[in-house]
């Protein structure tokens, strides 16, 4: 099983409230290659233009270089020709979004780990904490 | 010439070698040709010219590196898109 991985998961990982370590949790799995994951290069980026907008330019580097070391990890990029087809359905998501329901579709990746209630009733949504229960 | 011996997963050993048949056709040589191929681009990725270290493990480099900010993870990856919107109209 193949999951794609949102933004919000590498976001949370980075932050100190309570769903950091189940995301680092998550993500140290993707790392060992025990569970098998795609990030697309718009949602890297939009993990990099969080980190730069609440102030830490220095550290989206090692973020990005970070993104090479996970055994179970894929950055896909999206072709204009998806992103155009992303906007074309009618599923009431933001650009954000249906660039990660577009790459599912391209994929065929059931389930994206997210937090982002937005995809419920479009795709099947798990949390961290679920993949991991599902795992063990 | 040299010699790497390396271990993969069953299903990404199949599917490399399905395409390398595919593009260099089902004769002796075919493996060698694309796995030079696949080796060469990937060091060629990795070769940046920058001094940045690799962090020493990708997880633990994310610990603490957002402290402070108090949205939640959904609330930020949602203000990226305004942030991209604006960056795009000024």
């Amino acid at each position: 099983m193949k999951y794609l991985i949102d933004a919000n998961i590498f976001l949370e990982a980075q932050l100190e409230e309570g769903k950091s370590e189940v995301c680092r949790g998550f993500l140290a799995e993707v790392r060992d290659g025990s569970i098998e994951g795609v990030l697309t290069m718009f949602h890297a980026d939009t993990v990099a233009v969080m980190m730069e907008n609440k102030g830490f330019q220095d550290k989206i580097s090692g973020f990005m270089l970070s993104l090479y070391m996970y055994k179970g990890l894929d950055v896909f990029t999206l072709e204009l020709s998806g992103k155009a087809e992303a906007m074309m359905s009618d599923n009431g998501l933001s650009f954000d979004d249906s660039i990660a329901v577009q790459t599912m579709e391209e994929l065929e990746i059931e389930k994206i780990v997210s937090y982002d209630d937005d995809f419920d009733g479009v795709r099947e949504r798990i949390t961290p904490r679920e993949v991991l229960k599902n795992a063990t | 010439m040299g010699e790497i011996k390396v271990s993969v997963p069953d299903e990404k050993e199949e599917k490399f070698r399905k395409a390398a048949m595919k593009v260099f056709g089902h004769k002796r040589g075919s493996i060698s040709k694309a796995a030079t191929k696949a080796l060469d681009e990937w060091a060629e990725r990795m070769s940046f010219e920058t001094d940045i270290k690799m962090p020493e493990d990708p997880v633990e480099f994310l610990e603490g590196n957002m402290a402070g900010v108090e949205e939640s993870g959904v609330e930020l990856q949602e203000k990226a898109s305004e942030v991209r919107i604006d960056e795009v109209s000024n």
